[in-house]
């Protein structure tokens, strides 16, 4: 949990209390709906504008992390609750919905302390070296021939392509769904997943390329049975 | 024509697909009762549940035979509650930190239950009276260990802080198994 810590403290502004007074809890800023939250009790409605604000893209990043639409909820809630619980040292002006996410991804690495503390397995770092050579950074590969713009395709074709993405990342060790989606969804640096994991920016922007790599492979798989990306 | 895709890129989308298919946000209301303790939502049951504790007393001396030897720590009484059922389950504490208001505990169980990898540990005060003082998740390491790593009340911090692993221990744990799927 250590980057929650970062994002709390005790000291906090204290909102304008006329306007807030004057205005509806679904338009006060968060600073004002956290300052609701914190005090005892906390103010049911200023907490349900706070949830409901943030509830989609926080369930959003647990679906990606759990992989399943019951333990996303389940996840998503309790980290409401872990939240509530420390609401007491909640900075009213922090990053919140940066914040909510941390404790969600941490509570989901919790759950899955053994595999992430082993890392990906060694048979996993076996079949990146053995794989054709790659662009340095694993980002960048393409996938062209394998996914068209799932925009651009019909209702019916995107939802087969949810739930081939979605198979993708449930077969990707945890490790390695945690660094893909830290890296592209929450946008930390591969620096940052490194400090984290007590490893270099090397080794994690390794594990993002093998995790790109595999995406690449199960999608190329569930696709037609051939990858035919391009690396770039 | 098809427009490059990567990775990236997909995932995105597929986050957009999530939020849009988001279940309803729990309402301040809701999330406010969960966040009630179980034994003010459920008061008979944890007074039946502190009932069986204490007369773990009983029997203590025969079920520490069953915990694991070669571990020094104090043994603690654990009830351990799912659904209508609770049965007896010997700990031993084989480490105790507290610093920085965080309390750093393991213990054992004997024997280690084959499915409970994740138990929500209700810590039961040993004196002047069985009462709720702490509540904190316990998860199963690959050593078979539970750890808990929960920050405390400043007031038990303050009580815990010269507590040593040697010593007998203020608290007796009631576990409840908690879904570790997540």
């Amino acid at each position: 949990m250590q980057r929650e810590s970062r994002t709390t403290d005790n000291a906090s502004p204290l909102p304008d209390r006329s306007a807030q007074r004057e205005a509806k809890p679904s338009t006060w800023p968060d600073a004002w709906l956290v300052n609701a939250v914190r005090r005892e009790p906390p103010d049911e409605e200023a907490l349900s504008v706070l949830v409901d604000r943030y509830w989609k893209p926080v369930y959003a990043c647990c679906r990606l992390l759990t992989v399943d639409d019951d333990r996303a909820r389940d996840l998503a809630q309790e980290s409401w609750l872990r939240l509530l619980r420390a609401r007491h040292s909640l900075k009213p002006d922090g990053h919140f919905k940066a914040y909510v996410v941390t404790i969600a991804t941490n509570l989901w690495r919790d759950m899955n302390r053994t595999a992430m503390r082993a890392g990906p397995t060694a048979d996993s770092r076996m079949a990146s070296l053995e794989s054709p050579a790659e662009a340095d950074d694993g980002e960048s590969m393409s996938l062209i021939d394998v996914v068209a713009d799932p925009h651009t395709l019909s209702p019916d074709d995107q939802l087969l392509l949810e739930m081939d993405l979605d198979k993708a990342l449930a077969r990707l060790q945890p490790p390695l769904r945690d660094v893909l989606i830290c890296r592209f969804i929450s946008g930390e640096s591969a620096a940052e997943i490194g400090h984290r994991y007590g490893r270099t920016e090397q080794t994690i922007t390794g594990w993002i390329r093998d995790a790109v790599r595999q995406m690449k492979m199960f999608l190329g798989e569930a696709r037609g049975g051939v990858d035919h990306t391009e690396d770039r | 024509m098809k427009r490059a895709m990567d990775i990236e890129t997909l995932l995105q989308w597929r986050r957009e697909r999530a939020e849009a298919e988001a279940p309803q946000a729990p309402s301040g209301v809701r999330l406010l009762k969960l966040l009630s303790p179980w034994w003010e939502v459920s008061p008979d049951r944890f007074a039946a549940s502190v009932r069986r504790l204490a007369s773990i007393q009983l029997s203590f001396g025969y079920a520490m035979s069953h915990v694991p030897q070669g571990h020094r720590g104090h043994p603690v009484a654990a009830l351990i509650s799912e659904g209508d059922e609770e049965r007896e389950s010997p700990a031993r504490v084989l480490y105790l930190s507290v610093r920085d208001g965080r309390l750093r505990l393991r213990f054992q169980l004997a024997p280690i239950p084959r499915t409970d990898r994740l138990f929500e540990v209700t810590f039961v005060s040993e004196q002047p009276a069985l009462r709720p003082i702490l509540a904190a998740y316990a998860a199963l390491s690959g050593d078979g260990e539970y750890r808990v790593d929960v920050e405390l009340p400043r007031e038990l911090a303050a009580a815990w802080e010269s507590l040593k692993v040697t010593d007998p221990m203020p608290f007796r744990f009631i576990l409840r198994p908690a879904p570790s799927n997540m």
